[in-house]
């Protein structure tokens, strides 16, 4: 959304529209800053009942991540909306599978999966799905759709978020930025292997921002210990990496602005006009 | 009965403050180069400062000088 509250396609409607499967997979609740970004539009992040009922309407094919407090009615104890409405009843009518667990997301199908594994953000702990077990499902689910669905029939895209990265290191916490950023990294290689054997498939990792400033003054690969210096507790305006395999991979090479990135997408699945007023 | 003041700011920019500065009406708490500023509303001690993940705020706690 733009500063005059104008709504814009994001890059995963635009795949959408071009017929491709959907998906979103993160670690903090479904309805947060950054799904909501791909899925909803809204005039602020703290809106997060509204983002629900929009990530739900926009018929993303795989959504998987927590957050479930958002989809409940108030009526329910573990409720985080102020109405009445019962957004996993509405998935369920729109024909959303909806699961819970670990053992739930082993044997689901899809076309459409909507999987909250916590009533807030994920614990990233067992017996919670991994971020690799959802990013590994939901490529399964959105390969299938896309191979089977005549709609779906131009592949898929599928954002995945390392969401509490940011939080550790909101929090100065190197043990929780490591291991974070290790959850993310099998993520990273579930979606590689995936694009590597299917030989179309382009994966572009990056991140929105650095947080903390972090640098290791001292150390060595070789000792046990490190030493780290956070600079600051918010957003740094450090750069960030951007890498990419697969076809057209070698398109999002450079030192560009972000907002570039979504667009560098476009270009590759030949959308255009992109970005544009939504409609 | 807690006369404690809690502020919220947005974690994009850093608080300027840690638990144990003292702090006064009118300050800034939030690092310089912040697009908005986080007004301390009294005059105190800061006595805790705590990211809330789920709204992505900085929650500063100070306790003031002179409650009420």
């Amino acid at each position: 959304m733009a500063p005059d509250e104008t709504p814009y396609t994001s890059i995963l409607e635009a795949a959408q529209a071009r017929g491709m499967a959907t998906g979103l997979v993160v670690t903090c609740t479904m309805s947060h800053a950054t799904p909501a970004v791909f899925g909803a539009h809204v005039k602020s992040r703290k809106m997060e009942p509204e983002i629900a009922e929009q990530l739900i309407k926009n018929r993303i094919n795989v959504l998987f991540g927590g957050g479930r407090k958002y989809f409940l009615p108030k009526s329910h104890s573990d409720s985080g909306r102020k109405d009445d409405r019962d957004l996993l009843a509405e998935a369920e009518d729109a024909g959303y599978t909806i699961i819970q667990t670990a053992n739930q997301l082993r044997w689901v199908r899809g076309p459409f999966v909507l999987g909250l594994f916590q009533v807030d953000a994920l614990t990233t702990l067992k017996p919670e799905p991994m971020l690799a077990e959802m990013t590994r499902k939901a490529i399964d689910i959105l390969d299938e759709t896309a191979t089977d669905s005549r709609k779906y029939g131009r592949g898929f895209f599928l954002m995945v978020e390392g969401s509490q990265i940011d939080w550790a290191c909101h929090a100065n916490d190197p043990n929780a930025c490591v291991r974070q950023v290790l959850l993310f990294d099998e993520a990273v290689r579930a979606a590689v292997d995936f694009a590597v054997a299917d030989g179309r498939t382009l994966v572009v990792v990056t991140a929105d921002h650095e947080t903390g400033g972090l640098t290791i003054p001292e150390g060595s690969l070789k000792g046990d210990k490190i030493k780290v210096h956070w600079s600051t507790k918010g957003h740094s305006a450090s750069p960030v990496p951007v890498y990419a395999i697969g076809p057209k991979s070698e398109r999002f090479g450079g030192v560009y602005d972000n907002t570039e990135i979504p667009q560098r997408i476009a270009q590759v699945l030949g959308i255009k006009p992109f970005p544009q007023a939504r409609k | 009965m807690s006369h404690q003041r809690i502020l919220r700011m947005d974690a994009t920019c850093a608080p300027a403050v840690q638990a144990g500065d003292q702090v006064r009406k009118g300050q800034n708490l939030c690092a310089p180069q912040a697009e908005d500023a986080c007004v301390c509303p009294v005059t105190g001690t800061v006595v805790e400062v705590r990211f809330d993940p789920a709204e992505h705020e900085f929650v500063v706690t100070i306790e003031p000088s002179k409650p009420g």
